[in-house]
């Protein structure tokens, strides 16, 4: 493991889940249990500007008007260390295929966000062939079709690899945009993760998902006891690097993210009743928040403050908040109906959810004091799940929804216009979707394959991917990705 | 068999003969059952042992103490009173001697089944949860969690709250029929804990439900 990692685990993190400890005091925290969780470990990537680069407005620079922008992402380069001198180490050995691996990861993660056109691979052996040993030849790129060629260099450096990233205008002829990344061998897709953020982010303004993760209860470890087991896992954007949060053999289901990507609540029967908990994932450390009577949902708030849940401790399932500490809890809804699911508005100030008020289960919002019900749904026999868009350009909120008693399809009803589109069709049965951070992707859960498991979609329902595959997996919910801030500033 | 004329009027007077036998050895159970269980009274030749009680009009708590046999086993209007429905009723459980895992497999308790997102109590679950109740009470000790269930079709987080409401359906109505609350506790699994893993209507049905699980004894 690399020294850095070790390092970093040891400090401290800053985080919302240092504040919080903060905020309850010592007492508090010796009151709640204290299980050790499994362990997430960030990455250590370190990152430097290598070249004097203007991010800006260049982007529009090489848009040619009405084409798409191709963009070429061959393997990146490896080189022996910086003397030239060739030491055949285990290391150097390694950055050949850490080379191919960090291009192909940065391929798929800027492919996924859709903004570019990829190059067909197959042009990327002609320009190369046409270009002198070694060298980049713009106009051959060109002669391809290529917009913007990213290349990089590869070299091993004391068990860590360091990366120099390039982006090239090609028409321009011009480097816009180089980093210098240095990261733990093991974190290659990380590394490239991260360098595909960096890149849509500086070139495009887009706020790329590669670092983002999921989090989702799944069966696939089996059960202790007579009730069905489920943990909570979490997982890259992609799929890759599924990992437990839980590990107690029990029902453990519905997580919901701390806004920095940190954290998760979750509604755990550990102890028989289905109780509220709380998980670090930075520290491998839980809480049980709120466990007298039964709660179900939980909804951690934009600002990280409050978490909205449902419980029927006052004989029937309605809305509450309570805050990140378990005080000052408020009940939101008096209905005698079933009232469940709540979601957050980007803005913390609204809350939808479902209930059936109505005689069947349809959207509601409310404004985060309980007041200004208004109906939002009216389509159909049966929504739930609904899940509010953190975009800021689109004001929308996603949920599952039946026709009479077919399977459930993803739909998206939009404020604005004030019209319902429908993400699925006809494929299996589609629930609990949640979006990416930056409210273009979501993910949701489906049988179309068989048993339960989960998907990622594009907002305009392109681009299906199924991500698990093993066990039943459900209730999933996107994260934020972790940043330096929320993980103690170390980088 | 095509059974007609003679040989159906044959039949039918054969049944008569059976059902008149089944009742003549009913009536002569209880003797039988006497002599059997009175055994050691007779062999010690008890001067002021009452005679076999009537079978139809006795109660246990009319029969006399001294009625009790020696070897401290029910007495025949003991035995008679006892319903003969279910199997498990057909004596006293002896629940210090059973785990929870053994009862709850007996299944004295029983569930209830709801109708497609509803948490409503059909008459049939009534009658089943009145049974409960009279089991409930004569095991005063038993505690009971009573888990709502819902199948597979709804969605994960409107069926916790679904599956809540049924667990308090049978709650409240037990608690209407003297259960006290202090023995029962709700839970709800939504649709996450499915009896029958099957998608099809019978599946369904049977995963829409209240299962009372016995607790403590």
């Amino acid at each position: 493991m690399n020294r850095r990692t070790v390092c970093l685990r040891r400090r401290p993190a800053r985080s919302l889940a240092a504040r919080l400890g903060v905020a309850f005091g010592g007492a508090a925290l010796a009151a709640g249990f204290a299980s050790p969780l499994p362990f997430l470990v960030p990455e250590a990537i370190h990152m430097e500007a290598a070249a004097q680069t203007a991010p800006g407005d260049w982007y529009l620079d090489i848009t040619r008007p009405g084409a798409p922008v191709r963009i070429a992402i061959p393997d990146f380069t490896p080189r022996t260390d910086g003397s030239g001198a060739v030491e055949p180490s285990t290391e150097s050995a390694e950055t050949p295929a850490a080379a191919a691996e960090l291009a192909s990861v940065l391929h798929d993660d800027i492919a996924y966000a859709g903004v570019y056109r990829m190059l067909p691979r197959r042009f990327y052996s002609i320009a190369e062939a046409g270009s002198a040993e070694g060298a980049l030849d713009y106009y051959q790129w060109e002669s391809v079709g290529a917009d913007i060629l990213v290349d990089g260099d590869v070299r091993a450096e004391e068990g860590d690899l360091v990366v120099e990233v390039r982006l090239h205008a090609v028409r321009a002829q011009e480097v816009v945009f180089a980093r210098r990344y240095r990261a733990p061998a093991d974190a290659r897709r990380a590394l490239a993760h991260r360098i595909a953020d960096d890149i849509l982010l500086q070139a495009g303004s887009y706020q790329g998902v590669a670092r983002t993760r999921i989090a989702f209860s799944t069966s696939r470890e089996g059960r202790r006891g007579r009730t069905p087991g489920k943990e909570i896992y979490v997982m890259d954007y992609d799929g890759h690097g599924q990992r437990p949060v839980t590990a107690n053999g029990s029902l453990n289901i519905t997580p919901s993210w701390s806004p920095d990507g940190t954290a998760l609540t979750y509604i755990s029967y550990r102890e028989g009743a289905p109780a509220l908990y709380l998980a670090f994932l930075y520290q491998g450390r839980g809480q049980k928040l709120i466990g007298d009577f039964q709660s179900f949902t939980p909804a951690w708030s934009p600002d990280g403050r409050w978490i909205a849940f449902t419980s029927n401790r006052d004989g029937q399932s309605e809305i509450y908040l309570a805050a990140v500490d378990g005080s000052q809890l408020r009940r939101l809804t008096s209905h005698d109906a079933i009232d469940v699911a709540p979601t957050w508005s980007p803005n913390g100030r609204l809350i939808a959810f479902t209930s059936d008020r109505t005689g069947s289960p349809q959207i509601y919002v409310m404004d985060r004091d309980g007041l200004n019900l208004r109906r939002v749904s009216f389509e159909g026999s049966w929504n739930d799940s609904p899940a509010w868009s953190p975009s800021r350009q689109h004001s929308e909120i996603a949920y599952a929804s039946r026709i009479e008693r077919r399977p459930f399809d993803i739909v998206v009803h939009d404020f604005e216009t004030r019209q319902t589109r429908q993400l699925t069709t006809g494929r299996g049965s589609n629930e609990s979707p949640s979006w990416a951070p930056n409210g273009l992707h979501l993910v949701f859960t489906s049988n179309r394959t068989g048993d339960d498991q989960i998907f990622s979609m594009h907002r305009d329902g392109s681009n299906p991917t199924q991500l698990t595959r093993e066990g039943r997996n459900s209730t999933p919910r996107w994260g934020s990705a972790p940043g330096p801030t929320a993980l103690g500033g170390a980088r | 068999m095509n059974v007609t004329g003679p040989d159906r009027l044959k039949k039918q007077t054969a049944c008569s003969i059976s059902l008149a036998l089944l009742a003549l050895v009913l009536a002569l159970l209880p003797v039988a059952c006497s002599s059997v269980d009175r055994s050691p009274a007779t062999i010690g030749a008890t001067p002021d042992a009452p005679e076999p009680p009537e079978a139809e009009s006795e109660a246990p708590e009319q029969t006399p103490p001294s009625a009790r046999p020696d070897d401290g086993g029910l007495t025949d209007a003991e035995i008679r009173a006892l319903p003969p429905e279910p199997a498990v009723d057909a004596e006293a459980l002896d629940l210090s001697a059973m785990t929870l895992d053994d009862l709850n497999a007996l299944g004295p308790v029983r569930d209830i089944h709801f109708g497609y997102d509803s948490a409503a109590l059909s008459d049939e679950a009534r009658a089943i949860l009145q049974e409960n109740a009279d089991w409930l009470a004569r095991y005063p000790t038993v505690r009971v969690l009573i888990e709502g269930h819902c199948d597979e079709r709804g969605t994960v987080e409107y069926n916790l709250a679904l599956g809540e409401e049924r667990a308090r359906s049978a709650h409240d109505y037990l608690r209407e029929l003297g259960v006290g609350e202090d023995r029962m506790r709700i839970i709800s699994y939504g649709k996450e804990f499915p009896l029958d893993p099957a998608s099809n209507e019978e599946a369904w049905r049977r995963n829409r439900r209240a299962h009372l699980e016995i607790i403590a004894k």
